[in-house]
């Protein structure tokens, strides 16, 4: 089935949208869950959870690429597990390793009470990525959105690991040097 | 702001957007690049020897040109300095960056302009390697868009230029071999050049580059070195976050070694002055070049260890190349020492000149040209109540003015000092009394 017609199906509150969905993409959120979580019980009430948020945004919500829709409701719902379980959302091992690295991106180091408005955050990350070669896009959003590591992302791109690294490296330096110039340094 | 915000903030970006990152493997292009090995590692002299051969590897073609240029598949004429280059194709990604980028290589310090995080690799002291990565720019070459790479700083950057080429090629000496050969293991591929016949410094050194696309490295070695851990090192190059502690390593390491030769330093030297008299001029000896030995008198008593000013300056192997005198004068440069441990003996060897033996208590200070440049000078000068010997280089080899080199000792420590031909006695002396 299309991501067309499974969105039709939400739309229309039939719910074999949840069925095609899982069918569909219940493998891919899964792996979005465990790269997070670690662990597979988790990971697997993650997926769970998943369908039930994609069935309480869908609609209004329409998705332009269903399978990313999902992996952010994966990959939210998976942070905010870690978060409850440890207090926070370290405690599984990509995500401290990849915590660690984009302290690195913060001008003046992190500052737990400097108020945050999120959506411009999200603007600027964006627009500081499209200053970037594809390829590092694709290898940042693996890193730090999919919370893959290196070795992974260099099997998927055929690189090898030690250029996955230095690409991230560049690209975190690059990243704090943009937030300092739009302003997010204290 | 917390990193748990960005990685927040990571997740809520668009849909299309994070698709992105479900591409599978680039697909690089291959074309072909040009490279420009300076001055940091070779002597950049001109090559004048003419070879020609190619040979096919792969999608890669090597070819050895006086005067053509490869671009694309096609050659293209250029009357460019009479090179010999060698081209090779190496993959670079479609969208790889046009932009000048730069980072350091902690493991060996190969500019004294380094800046927090950089690439590191597995190099241990005592391995006879340099690494690094290069900058690279693009470059206009008369109506051709190459991209011409230039170690670490300097190139003629006029402004964004598609990446169209790169070649890589070694610019040496006058009839100086160049052996070239492809380095191949899993996913990956690198040119080798090995400068076959050069001076006792470089003969055979190794020169290994690649490029994961966006940045060209180098690795630089003795042919000694096992394959094995050429491949290692190169494979452990990942980035560092802070570089520093490479740095104190190094330093410390110097530190160590610089101990070691102050050890093993006489308490006393005592130089035997052989120049001849009146300063005359030395003949060419097919030898040994052109002598002059200096005897540079001491006071009876001093009990401290001849150090002179020096500081570790390079580090290479069991050789510490020293700083003797440092100056930034305009037309004033320093010399360096070379200081080699050797069995039971210590040797003092000037990168082109100086040389120092022990032989038993009598130490020789001995100045000689290993380039075998010819119109040497010795002499003794006394301005005022100081005693110089002065060794004057009339011409170089390469045609540039010639200099002069004036030693001299406080009993204690030793000094030199070199300087243009041309440079006024009362110039130089005035140098000479602002030294502290």
């Amino acid at each position: 089935m299309t991501d067309q017609q499974i969105i039709e199906l939400f739309f229309a509150r039939d719910e074999r949208a949840i069925q095609e969905t899982e069918n569909k993409y219940g493998s891919y959120c899964y792996t979005v869950a465990l790269n997070i979580l670690g662990n597979q019980e988790d990971a697997q009430e993650t997926v769970s959870d998943t369908w039930l948020r994609a069935w309480n945004a869908i609609p209004p919500a329409r998705p332009v690429v269903l399978r990313m829709f999902l992996a952010k409701i994966t990959r939210n719902q998976a942070l905010e597990l870690l978060r409850r379980q440890n207090a926070g959302i370290r405690g599984g091992g990509n995500v401290d390793a990849a915590l660690e690295e984009l302290k690195e991106c913060i001008p003046g180091g992190e500052s737990p009470e400097a108020a945050l408005d999120e959506k411009e955050l999200v603007n600027t990350i964006r627009a500081f990525l499209d200053t970037q070669t594809y390829r590092d896009q694709n290898i940042f959003i693996r890193r730090y959105f999919f919370l893959e590591d290196a070795a992974d992302i260099a099997r998927r791109y055929g690189l090898r690991k030690g250029t996955v690294l230095t690409v991230l490296s560049r690209v975190r330096q690059k990243l704090k040097a943009y937030l300092q110039k739009e302003g997010y340094a204290l | 702001m917390k990193s748990e915000d960005l990685l927040r903030a990571i997740g809520q970006m668009d849909e299309e957007y994070l698709a992105r990152g479900e591409t599978d493997r680039n697909s690089p292009k291959r074309i072909v690049w040009k490279v420009l090995l300076t001055a940091a590692i070779v002597a950049s002299f001109v090559l004048t020897a003419v070879a020609a051969a190619s040979t096919l590897w792969g999608k890669t073609r090597v070819a050895h040109d006086v005067s053509r240029l490869y671009m694309d598949g096609s050659m293209v004429e250029t009357g460019e300095h009479s090179r010999l280059n060698f081209y090779v194709d190496l993959p670079v990604d479609e969208d790889a960056p046009n932009e000048i980028e730069q980072f350091y290589l902690p493991s060996i310090l190969s500019t004294e302009d380094l800046t927090n995080g950089g690439i590191g690799a597995d190099v241990k002291p005592g391995d006879p390697v340099s690494v690094m990565s290069m900058t690279w720019m693009p470059a206009q070459l008369g109506q051709y868009e190459f991209i011409h790479f230039r170690q670490m700083s300097g190139g003629d950057y006029q402004g964004d230029q598609p990446v169209e080429s790169l070649d890589i090629f070694p610019i040496t000496v006058k009839e100086v071999a160049c052996h070239t050969e492809i380095v191949q293991w899993d996913g990956f591929e690198g040119v080798l050049f090995r400068l076959e016949n050069w001076n006792e410094y470089y003969a055979n050194t190794c020169y290994l580059f690649w490029t994961d696309s966006s940045y060209v490295y180098m690795l630089q070695y003795p042919p000694a070195l096992e394959k094995a851990r050429v491949r290692e090192i190169v494979e452990s190059i990942a980035p560092v976050e802070d570089i520093q502690p490479y740095l104190d390593t190094l330093t410390a390491h110097r530190k160590q070694t610089w101990q070691r030769f102050a050890d093993a330093m006489p308490e006393r030297l005592d130089y035997a002055f052989h120049a001849q008299a009146d300063g005359g001029w030395l003949e060419d000896t097919k030898d040994t070049g052109l002598q002059v030995r200096l005897k540079l008198p001491l006071h009876s008593d001093a009990q401290e260890r001849i150090t002179n000013i020096i500081y570790p300056r390079y580090f290479d192997n069991e050789e510490l190349f020293l700083q003797a005198y440092s100056w930034d004068e305009q037309g004033i440069t320093s010399y360096t020492v070379a200081c080699r441990m050797q069995e039971h003996e210590l040797q003092f060897t000037q990168m082109g000149g100086l040389q120092y033996r022990n032989s038993g208590r009598v130490r020789e200070l001995s100045v000689t040209d290993a380039q075998g440049m010819k119109s040497v000078r010795g002499e003794r000068i006394v301005w005022g109540e100081d005693t110089f010997y002065q060794v004057s280089y009339a011409q170089t080899n390469t045609g540039k003015r010639g200099y002069r080199i004036l030693y001299w000792t406080d009993g204690i420590y030793f000094y030199s000092l070199k300087c243009p031909c041309d440079m006024e006695d009362a110039e130089i002396l005035k140098i000479l009394e602002s030294i502290r």
